[in-house]
């Protein structure tokens, strides 16, 4: 098994389906293509995007439908043509949506404006940013069950 | 914020090699065309958005119990 050297769990050794490929990079961080996945017991529903070229650079996420369970995908026609998508994700089908955090300790807010979108079956990955205005970019995070000490 | 009127076809300049031009008006909806040089970056607002809030994320960590 392939390791990745991560910012905040050392040395991991990761299943090749958990390493995705983001063509554009991400907004702001262009020149990131590869991500690795990464689960950890007792930590869900927060998973970890971490960079395989940077171990210094690691995005907390959650799934949109666990930061807001009536959710809708908006993704943009260019963007689904990328991830070679027929139409928006639902929950539970071939692609995984996850919202970005941004905080830390128990303030954390999840970027609904801009999910990153994985087809699960290419592993291809995009930044999917919305281009209506419905969901706020600082999304007010409240998870039933604290992953916090 | 400086407002400027325009309609379609009709356009204005910001310092001496970008235009701004008003191409389009539907109801929901308006299409410019930026003429700039290359260097200069031309970002959707929602993206420039995206990038900063990407920017701030990168330094969220969980409190992790040991």
């Amino acid at each position: 098994m392939p390791h990745v050297l991560t910012r905040d769990f050392g040395e991991l050794a990761y299943e090749p389906c958990a390493e995705w490929f983001f063509p554009r990079g991400l907004p702001g961080f262009e020149d990131q293509n590869r991500f690795v996945l990464i689960e950890r017991d007792g930590l869900a529903p927060i998973v970890f995007l971490q960079s395989l070229k940077t171990p210094a650079l690691c995005f907390l996420a959650v799934s949109v439908w666990a930061a807001d369970p009536a959710y809708q995908v908006g993704m943009t026609r260019d963007d689904l043509d990328a991830l070679e998508l027929n139409g928006q994700p639902q929950p539970g089908d071939g692609a995984l949506c996850l919202a970005i955090l941004s905080g830390s300790g128990e303030a954390f807010t999840a970027n609904l404006l801009a999910p990153v979108v994985v087809n699960l079956k290419t592993r291809t990955a995009v930044q999917a940013v919305r281009a209506d205005s419905i969901y706020s970019h600082r999304h007010p995070l409240r998870l039933e069950a604290s992953p916090c000490s | 914020m400086l407002v400027i009127s325009r309609r379609p076809g009709e356009s204005l300049w910001i310092g001496e090699d970008i235009e701004v031009e008003l191409l389009e008006i539907s109801p929901s909806q308006v299409k410019l065309g930026i003429r700039a040089p290359r260097e200069v970056p031309v970002l959707r607002g929602e993206i420039r958005v995206t990038a900063d809030q990407n920017r701030a994320a990168s330094q969220a960590r969980l409190t992790l119990a040991d």
